[in-house]
């Protein structure tokens, strides 16, 4: 059964990643022993890329039991506004912190989706990780607004944008765009593509624009909480 | 002059145990080892225990879960903190460890500080 090859692969790779990453946090804390500054240096790229290893099989794993149906969504009536507002908290300190600005326009205020707040929020979360991480100066908007029997909800930034030939192909699995900032962490190639997957299987849909230079929006719907709420 | 306190770990990765036993060791306790769920059973008969660290997925005819309920049965066992360090943190297994008795359910790889914080919060003991 796949269910249990995708659950052994896991439990397979966890296990080895387990000792990595532990031994090499226990050495990095250790201040019995200090470390010389290269060691210290080789030591925490262990440690991070063990990091990156995990956070892929976790997309992987993700990808594949929502490819496979195997995601049972639970659905429920989720206030959007409270929603993204928790979402961008965790956010909030490097966007103040780079002097980006944060706008939350959600209309009208008590605009609620029927979702599975959980994946909701997985939604949310990769969709701002990835303005936050591209954008260094300008802002960052969230909206939200009633379309007939959904939602639509809209994530901007003024980031560097994106490349026409690339727009096409960035919810593909590993495409890695051409045009990548200096020193930028690497992401797992799979947030996009887990991203568009979950807002299908909700019955939205999501599409991207952009202009190099100007910024960046991904722009999805889902669909709306009956007010029966149902 | 505090005793000191003993822990159990179980894990049948060998590494895993290593990872623990240092750590444990490192912050004053004295740690014994089990490969399996019946040798963690079998300690159980012969040591006073504080902490068991579980792993769940171990080849043999006791695997965690059953060792946990196991140990649960058991009056002197009632209060002892069970945390499980599972590579399968699927939440089905999160339920039937805890069903089981477990105190705590941890994925691997572990979180360092996530462990010591359990640790501290369920035996008021986590070293430094």
């Amino acid at each position: 059964m796949k269910s249990d090859f995708l659950a052994d692969m896991s439990h397979e790779i966890r296990t080895p990643l387990n000792a990595i990453l532990g031994f090499s946090e226990m050495l990095l804390a250790e201040g019995a022993d200090p470390l010389t500054p290269r060691q210290r240096e080789d030591l925490t790229t262990i440690f991070h890329k063990g990091q990156h290893l995990l956070a892929l099989v976790n997309d992987l794993l993700d990808l594949a039991r929502i490819e496979a149906g195997q995601v049972a969504l639970q659905r429920q009536t989720v206030p959007v506004r409270e929603l993204l507002i928790r979402t961008l908290d965790a956010f909030t300190p490097r966007l103040n912190e780079r002097g980006v600005a944060v706008r939350v326009a959600v209309e009208p205020s008590a605009l609620a989706v029927s979702a599975d707040p959980r994946r909701f929020e997985q939604i949310v979360i990769n969709l701002v990780g990835n303005a936050v991480k591209h954008t260094r100066t300008g802002s960052l908007t969230l909206r939200a607004q009633p379309e007939e029997n959904f939602v639509r909800l809209a994530v901007e930034d003024t980031g560097p944008g994106i490349h026409p030939d690339d727009l096409p192909h960035i919810f593909n699995k590993f495409y890695q765009a051409r045009r990548q900032a200096e020193g930028m962490a690497r992401g797992t190639g799979l947030g996009l593509a887990i991203t568009r997957q979950l807002v299908e299987l909700h019955g939205g849909r999501i599409r991207v624009e952009s202009e190099l230079g100007r910024g960046s929006r991904f722009e999805f719907t889902l669909p709306a909480a009956r007010e029966d709420g149902l | 002059v505090k005793a000191l306190r003993t822990a159990l770990v179980v894990d049948d990765d060998a590494d895993s145990r290593r990872l623990l036993v240092r750590l444990l060791e490192a912050r004053g306790w004295r740690v014994l080892e089990a490969g399996d769920g019946q040798a963690a059973l079998d300690y159980a008969n012969l040591a006073r225990l504080d902490l068991v660290l579980l792993d769940l997925r171990m080849p043999g005819p006791v695997d965690g879960l059953e060792a946990a309920a196991l140990l649960r049965q058991r009056p002197e066992f009632g209060c002892l903190p069970i945390i499980v360090v599972t590579a399968s943190p699927q939440e089905a297994n999160r339920n039937r460890a805890l069903v089981a008795g477990c105190s705590a359910f941890l994925s691997k790889p572990v979180d360092l500080r996530q462990l010591w914080h359990e640790i501290e919060r369920l035996t008021g003991e986590g070293g430094r």
